[in-house]
């Protein structure tokens, strides 16, 4: 086998990555994080909700993404496997360390920690 | 003094005024006539009286008002409107009957673009990036670090979506695992009570 072939064969996927700064202080929630809101408002009423970044990453094995985040952290995601279709994917936003499996039009929201008087989110789904 | 021959004719003047004779009678009558004074004035009489009766009638009819007598007419005349369904059928079963060359073309070229549309669409709703597959986020393992005194709580809602929330805590629980915490995925909502910005662990 050459090792071109075997390049066709690694898979490659794409993530949407979104940068979100929250907080519970009044203001402005951006129309396309209302579903964020929703989805937090039984544990947590942001009434500010602002995104911060968005880019499109593409993950391959072995390859780390990085994110830049406002409060001076660093977020990796990186391609663990790909199993029937199913990508599972290591997110890493120190302190934390998560492995997760993508979903089609799901949405996986990983808190970044504080940023002036608010908090940092990190929003990994498929891109549009 | 009786005329047999008027006697005779006596009964076809009527219908002979009317135009109600064959020819043959007619012509009999008319025989009879130019050699009947009698019965020509009889004749002359039957044709004012008609001409009288006529111009009565049109009189009467002037007075009429006839501007809604169309509408009254056909509004008697008309059936009441048929169900919908029904008059779609009519109307397709005329089309069919009067124009159904352009129908067929078009019921086949609808027919085509429905062959061609629906695969089309079907393909384009199902196409997702590699490594979509799933129904819904799983998160498969959590961690923090060795020395961080928070813990994560992992949410997973109805809707398929997933939150890792991060809790403060008094003890560093990572220990020597990093805090690992396994997720088996299963309709699990929480794996921890999620936090409050700036609470503390139990003070949820």
């Amino acid at each position: 086998m050459s090792a071109s072939f075997a390049l066709a064969e690694d898979p490659k996927v794409p993530v949407q990555a979104e940068v979100v700064f929250a907080s519970t202080e009044a203001g402005t929630v951006d129309p396309a994080l209302v579903k964020m809101r929703d989805t937090l408002a039984p544990k947590v009423k942001y009434l500010t909700l602002k995104k911060l970044d968005s880019r499109k990453l593409v993950l391959v094995k072995n390859k780390i993404e990085t994110i830049a985040l406002p409060n001076a952290k660093t977020a990796e995601l990186s391609l663990d496997k790909v199993e029937n279709d199913v990508a599972t994917v290591k997110v890493k936003v120190p302190p934390t360390d998560a492995t997760y499996k993508l979903a089609r039009e799901k949405v996986l929201y990983v808190q970044g920690g504080e940023h002036k008087g608010g908090q940092v989110w990190l929003l990994l789904s498929q891109p549009q | 003094m009786k005329n047999p021959a008027r006697e005779k004719f006596l009964p076809l003047l009527s219908p002979y005024v009317d135009g109600e004779l064959s020819p043959e009678e007619r012509q009999q009558v008319e025989q009879h006539l130019s050699n009947n004074k009698e019965s020509t004035a009889q004749v002359a009489d039957f044709r004012a009286g008609d001409a009288l009766i006529r111009h009565a009638l049109e009189m009467q009819a002037d007075q009429v008002d006839w501007k809604d007598f169309t509408d009254g007419v056909m509004g008697k005349l008309t059936p009441e409107k048929l169900p919908f369904f029904e008059r779609m059928k009519l109307t397709l079963s005329e089309m069919y009957l009067y124009q159904r060359g352009p129908l067929v073309a078009g019921f086949v070229g609808a027919t085509a673009a429905v062959a061609i549309a629906v695969p089309v669409s079907i393909s384009y709703a199902s196409q997702a990036p590699q490594g979509y597959a799933a129904t819904k986020m799983q998160v498969q393992t959590v961690s923090v670090e060795d020395n961080a005194l928070v813990k994560p709580v992992v949410m997973e809602t109805d809707d398929g979506d997933a939150v890792i929330w991060v809790v403060e805590s008094k003890t560093n629980e990572g220990g020597s695992d990093g805090g690992k915490k396994k997720k088996d995925g299963e309709n699990s909502e929480e794996s921890e009570a999620p936090p409050k910005p700036g609470q503390k662990e139990g003070e949820l």
